[in-house]
């Protein structure tokens, strides 16, 4: 089931990122609804739930293609629906724990929450890839060592959820990159790709399907915790 | 029971008409980033975008001037009236009674002091003159 889905959700992912001529963002369509009356609508959640929900509909599950949309009020609902209802594990990511290239306490705090209680924004965290950009400047005068092993882990990933700073922006992940749309763009203006280790938004979670959240603990991806019994 | 009704009319126009601000001596207007980041302060604040809206914008530089009302002696009805969520002028505020903001603070500054220790920095600076602000009100 979870193979299918991800198989599914990502054809939908690369459909939308590659053929998007019908959509325009919605911030824009409200500055000129009469001239993007065409148009579809969408900005970041939108296209991840586009995704999510194809990914369960081709996989054969009608009701989770039409509950998640139930939570399109914020990207932290959409996951917590996934981990509760269909075992989806999270995983936090953060280019530099200790010193943010933005000097936001944003990065480090919900490291340090991770850390203590294994949770974002009270989503609970599996595994952490974390310190795979460490800040580099003057301003930093103890720098991060860089940890390449876990961002190379997530190339496994064939599709996830992501959101950052609890949901203001959310996106989706396939191989080490991120797709986002920008909800003020058309065109060509729409749609992103970027690699995760260049993402300008820090830190965050990854939601990843049950079989995908198998084949990281296996490949050996860092858990937030270490269970006292093997899991 | 009419003179109950009449004596809350009383304190209520009593307290709109204070000051020339309506709510001023009993209630504090803070910024959101006064109670630490919003991984810390999301559950009793809310999201830290405007709360008409799923998501925020795909500028990771945006940040939105949310601002936090911290109240007392007084029944939320009457904050939201003075200071209500207007999504068309972008005010949007968000209401945390005294006794609620305080017991907040307390145990964020708790993670604070352990957070600092390790990272430095200045959010204990921060949580604690918050707190010191709402202390010195509503005594």
């Amino acid at each position: 089931m979870s193979d299918l889905f991800s198989k599914y959700a990502h054809q939908k992912m690369l459909d939308l990122y590659q053929h998007h001529e019908h959509e325009v963002g919605s911030e824009l369509y409200k500055e000129d609804p009469q001239r993007y009356a065409g148009y579809q609508r969408t900005n970041c959640i939108t296209y991840a739930l586009n995704c999510i929900s194809y990914g369960f509909t081709r996989a054969g599950d009608n009701r989770a293609a039409r509950e998640v949309w139930k939570n399109i009020v914020s990207g932290v609902n959409v996951i917590s629906y996934l981990a509760t209802e269909h075992n989806w594990e999270c995983i936090y990511i953060n280019p530099d724990t200790r010193n943010p290239e933005d000097g936001d306490q944003e990065h480090p705090f919900s490291w340090y929450l991770v850390k203590k209680y294994h949770n974002y924004y009270k989503l609970p965290v599996s595994f952490v890839a974390v310190d795979y950009r460490p800040t580099q400047g003057e301003g930093v005068t103890s720098p991060t060592p860089l940890n390449a092993k876990d961002i190379a882990l997530l190339n496994l990933i064939k599709f996830g959820f992501g959101i950052s700073r609890g949901g203001v922006h959310t996106w989706v992940f396939s191989a080490g990159s991120v797709y986002e749309v920008h909800w003020y763009g058309i065109g060509d203006d729409l749609y992103e790709k970027s690699p995760l280790v260049d993402f300008a938004w820090l830190s965050g979670v990854i939601a990843v399907p049950p079989e995908t959240a198998k084949q990281l603990r296996a490949a050996g991806l860092t858990r937030s915790f270490v269970p006292s019994s093997p899991v | 029971m009419w003179r109950r009704y009449i004596a809350l009319l009383l304190v209520l126009l009593g307290l709109l008409g204070c000051g020339g601000r309506p709510l001023a001596k009993n209630t504090l207007v803070f910024d959101y980033a006064a109670f630490g980041p919003s991984a810390l302060s999301y559950e009793v604040l809310g999201n830290e975008w405007w709360q008409w809206q799923p998501q925020g914008d795909g500028n990771p530089d945006t940040r939105y001037p949310i601002k936090v009302v911290v109240y007392w002696d007084v029944p939320l009805t009457i904050v939201k009236q003075s200071y209500p969520v207007v999504q068309e002028e972008q005010q949007d505020y968000r209401y945390l009674e005294r006794g609620k903001a305080l017991a907040f603070l307390e145990g964020a500054i708790r993670d604070a002091k352990d957070f600092q220790a390790a990272q430095g920095g200045d959010l204990l600076t921060l949580l604690q003159a918050t707190q010191q602000q709402i202390e010195a009100s509503g005594k």
